[in-house]
């Protein structure tokens, strides 16, 4: 089980919290999509787990362990449990596409071999199979740099299924990806979450896409949770609130659902 | 003394003292001019190259987004500072009376000074690198020196290489000025030449200059080409 205990954050020279008390429990095999605005506090949200982050205030507490007390040892060891995806892909620059997927094993590779890279037969048997379920494994030997967006967040997930944590983590990571690749990325990880029982919390831009994989949304608004049940309870009220409309131009979540954006006087 | 457009008025001397003096060439010592040239480069690479290995791992911990200590970062930045205050020209005439007249005090020269110029140039680089690949590492439960061979290091090569090849030309340059203190090399044979008035020598000497810092300028862009 994942405990959020009344984390807060604020970056130097802010005035206003990224996460404000936050307090969150979520049980194994949940899949969490959290919502929000740009800036809302749902990165931080999710980099504050891992400790990407360092929360200002709180506790996080994983399977029992309390991450946010865990010494650098520690930390490195529950970050080997945690699989996390990125927007921006985040693969290893001038890498491989298999020395990537190996990364994922870092944490529990004798440190010199992951070093000098010298990686085993079977670490490079579980990569390519790992590489086979995400479609990738002709391209093993490419640089990452070679791949297509898509791809890249294929390779990412790939490497999370070389990793096995038990929890995984993703900043928004389709929202660099054109809708029909965003879907294929998306069916990959809810294969994760239904075929190994991985617990999911997924920062989303896409309200669709959360309510079609998650059992369970989030809503943040100004770094505090404003919504909190499943797909089906997120209704017209609830988005208005997780998604406050524009004060300058009146843009709100709904219009953009329906496609009503209606171009003001003034540019017409 | 005022320095006026018309300081210029006499440039025409300029041209005749060149056109008079320094042509034609003289070939005539072209073998010892040729190994003198092979001495210059031998200093500047192995300097540069010395300097460029000390100072690499050291930039890390001038990095304020790898150094684990603020103590660390500041001291190590506070070296950098201090070797690269001193001209090369006042450290090799301090190394003169310990190591002798020749190439040596020349190289401990350019070692330090470049150390001090590759410091910041590096650890400068790696704090404007990308954090996403480092958080990647981080995120999987790497060792702050994997984050730095995963997350930093493939980032850089293409710059430090770039770095690399400038200070090469910087330190070809500079031999030639530490020849004036005894370092050898086409800069000492420059600079005696010079004072016995035997500009065609000269002129031959200034023409290897010129071909020995246009063929490292070919031969950085090659290599930078390749390991793009």
């Amino acid at each position: 089980m994942l405990e959020l205990k009344g984390i807060s954050k604020r970056y130097a020279g802010e005035k206003t919290f990224a996460l404000n008390r936050v307090d969150l429990r979520i049980m194994p095999g949940e899949f969490v999509a959290v919502l929000g605005r740009s800036g809302a506090g749902k990165s931080s949200l999710i980099r504050c787990i891992n400790r990407l982050e360092e929360p200002d205030a709180g506790e996080v507490v994983w399977n029992g362990q309390s991450i946010t007390g865990m010494n650098a040892r520690e930390l490195r060891s529950i970050r080997g449990e945690i699989g996390m995806v990125f927007q921006h892909f985040n693969l290893l620059p001038r890498m491989s596409v298999l020395t990537n997927v190996i990364a994922g094993s870092f944490a529990v590779m004798p440190r010199w071999r992951s070093l000098i890279g010298a990686f085993t037969r079977e670490d490079r048997t579980r990569a390519l199979s790992a590489l086979r379920e995400v479609g990738l494994e002709e391209l093993a030997k490419r640089r990452v740099e070679d791949l297509s967006g898509g791809q890249k967040q294929r390779v990412a997930i790939a490497r999370v299924l070389m990793q096995q944590p038990t929890l995984l983590l993703g900043d928004e990571p389709i929202s660099s990806l054109d809708a029909v690749t965003a879907k294929r990325v998306m069916t990959y990880i809810a294969g994760l979450h239904i075929e190994r029982g991985i617990t999911i919390v997924l920062n989303l831009h896409d309200v669709a896409m959360a309510r079609a994989y998650a059992t369970r949304i989030v809503g943040i608004t100004a770094g505090c949770i404003t919504f909190d049940d499943t797909p089906e309870q997120l209704g017209e009220d609830e988005l208005r609130l997780i998604y406050p409309p524009d004060e300058e131009d009146g843009i709100n979540i709904l219009n953009l659902e329906r496609n009503e954006v209606h171009v003001s006087r003034e540019y017409n | 003394m005022s320095f006026t457009a018309g300081s210029f008025g006499d440039l025409g001397n300029t041209f005749r003292f060149i056109a008079e003096h320094w042509f034609p060439m003289d070939l005539s010592d072209w073998r010892t001019a040729l190994n003198a040239m092979i001495d210059t480069l031998e200093i500047a690479v192995f300097s540069t190259l010395a300097a460029v290995l000390f100072a690499f791992p050291l930039s890390f911990l001038a990095a304020r987004n790898w150094a684990p200590y603020r103590w660390l970062y500041d001291s190590t930045r506070f070296l950098f500072n201090f070797f690269r205050s001193i001209p090369e020209l006042v450290l090799a005439l301090v190394f003169i009376p310990t190591l002798g007249l020749g190439p040596i005090p020349a190289v401990m020269a350019l070692i330090i000074h470049n150390v001090g110029v590759f410091g910041k140039l590096i650890s400068e680089t790696i704090e404007a690198t990308d954090d996403g690949p480092q958080d990647a590492v981080k995120a999987l439960g790497g060792t702050r020196l994997l984050v730095a061979v995963y997350g930093i290091i493939p980032q850089m090569v293409p710059l430090v290489l770039s770095q690399y090849f400038y200070r090469l030309e910087v330190a070809i340059r500079t031999t030639l000025i530490l020849g004036i203190v005894g370092a050898g090399g086409l800069g000492q044979m420059l600079y005696n030449d010079f004072k016995q008035f035997m500009y065609q020598k000269v002129t031959f000497e200034v023409l290897l200059i010129m071909i020995l810092v246009t063929a490292v300028d070919y031969l950085g862009a090659s290599i930078r080409k390749r390991v793009k």
